[in-house]
């Protein structure tokens, strides 16, 4: 099987640099796989999971929280601001960040909903959009942990 | 006086010592530094170097759609001057030569009526802009020796929705850039707009084709909207990395310099002290001898 090589590149380091044979995950126009030979691409990432099929068929899972991806015919980069591979995910920590998050949302939600939409970005506003962006990222992180199928999201 | 001064000397010799203790201790604390910092900027090329690959691809294929996101500005009606420098002093020159550059570019601007605002990385710029009454819309402060990825984000989050609505027209850095272990340099740059792609010098009516096709998801000027703040970011990490290294490459110089220092200060100090001491025991011998002599003397006239 055809392989190429891929890399997965945060701003603290290279997390990731391999030879595989496909690559999954998410860009804004959708689910997409890129193999060797791939037409040339950049695209925008989605947050969410992220596999990378080795050479011997076992997988790399990681988590990206946005970013973008450049194909070329030999070589797949993924570059993402944050980024952390599945074995690294600390499944307790992003349970309870994403409760607390979840917790803070309803909270924010509910006192925004109160004092009604006044325009322009508040402090809440933006704290709730913070709360929000936590949540999501528990949510990635969990996936791809591979423990939020039980619970949906 | 017996030994007054000698007492003096020696407590001013313990307090040099002393100090030279602080500053070895300081040294050596910014020379670890200086390799951890050296290795966050090694890590960190690889994602600059992508993003910055991914922009100028997405620029070229969005042409002059890009607009007022690429290139320099003719005359910038308004612009934001961001200093960095450090939370801390005890590195020698590196927070004024910043800062001086920084107020000399914003009183340049005030000069030509051109409005301008000033934001602020590390606690030093604080005092010093408010010392000369320049006023500073937002500093940060907290991390200059040890930044992080989202401490560029919340610079960067502060600064790109400015130039996006156009409030602002341009974005420059006052910043040290880190060339070398060796060499650091004091430098003002563009941050907003991007910096022309390389190789891509004439963007006025045709794109130059890159040969190729490339694909977008989105389509290049969308996926520009989406680039621009991620590429600042990084491009504000990286100079954030530079300026620890930096820092921490200047307060190593400073120590080293001051603790040489301390030690021929000692040394200086323990010679006055000795001399200081003889002084005082051949004053003594004097005195006894002189004592002696008095009464031999007295001695002598009474036989007589």
């Amino acid at each position: 099987m055809a392989t190429f090589a891929a890399s997965l590149v945060t701003p603290e380091r290279v997390l990731l640099e391999e030879e595989v044979q496909t690559v999954f995950l998410r860009t804004d126009v959708g689910d997409s796989a890129y193999m060797p030979g791939h037409t040339p691409l950049i695209g925008a990432l989605v947050p969410g999971l992220v596999r990378f099929q080795l050479e011997d068929g076992t997988e790399e899972r990681a988590a990206v929280h946005g970013g973008f991806v450049q194909v070329e015919h030999d070589h797949v980069t993924v570059l993402a601001p944050i980024a952390e591979r599945a074995q690294e995910i600390d499944v307790g920590r992003a349970r309870r960040a994403l409760d607390a998050a979840t917790q803070l949302v309803t909270e924010l939600g509910g006192t925004r909903a109160g004092t009604g939409d006044a325009g322009g970005e508040t402090e809440a506003d933006r704290a709730l959009s913070d709360a929000e962006a936590a949540q999501r990222r528990a949510e990635v992180r969990l996936e791809v942990a591979g423990v939020i199928d039980s619970r949906g999201s | 006086m017996a030994g007054g001064q000698e007492k003096v000397l020696r407590r001013r010799i313990r307090t040099v010592q002393a100090t030279k203790k602080i500053t070895r201790a300081f040294e050596l604390i910014a020379a670890s530094q200086i390799v951890r910092a050296q290795n966050r900027l090694t890590g960190f090329r690889p994602y600059l170097k992508g993003i910055a690959d991914i922009l100028a691809e997405a620029a070229a294929d969005a042409g002059h759609t890009a607009g007022r996101v690429l290139g320099v500005p003719e005359s910038p009606q308004r612009v934001l001057v961001l200093a960095v420098v450090a939370d801390r002093g005890l590195c020698g020159a590196y927070n004024a030569n910043v800062l001086r550059l920084a107020e000399r570019t914003v009183r340049g601007f005030q000069a030509d009526g051109v409005d301008n605002q000033l934001v602020s990385v590390g606690r030093k710029a604080q005092s010093f802009f408010r010392f000369r009454r320049l006023s500073v819309e937002q500093s940060f402060s907290g991390f200059s020796d040890r930044p992080t990825f989202e401490d560029a984000r919340r610079v960067s989050e502060v600064i790109t929705p400015l130039f996006l609505a156009e409030e602002v027209d341009q974005v420059l850095i006052v910043s040290t850039r880190f060339l070398s272990a060796g060499t650091q340099v004091v430098e003002t740059r563009q941050l907003l707009p991007l910096p022309e792609p390389t190789g891509e010098r004439d963007t006025d009516d045709e794109p130059t084709r890159r040969e190729g096709y490339i694909e977008f998801e989105p389509e290049s000027p969308d996926l520009l909207v989406e680039l621009v703040p991620r590429y600042v970011e990084a491009a504000l990490f990286g100079a954030l990395l530079e300026a620890a290294a930096s820092e921490h490459t200047a307060r190593q110089r400073a120590m080293a310099a001051a603790t040489e220092n301390a030690d021929e200060l000692a040394k200086t100090l323990t010679r006055d002290m000795n001399r200081a001491r003889q002084d005082a025991i051949t004053t003594e011998i004097m005195e006894i001898v002189g004592g002696a002599e008095a009464l031999r003397q007295a001695a002598d006239a009474k036989k007589e």
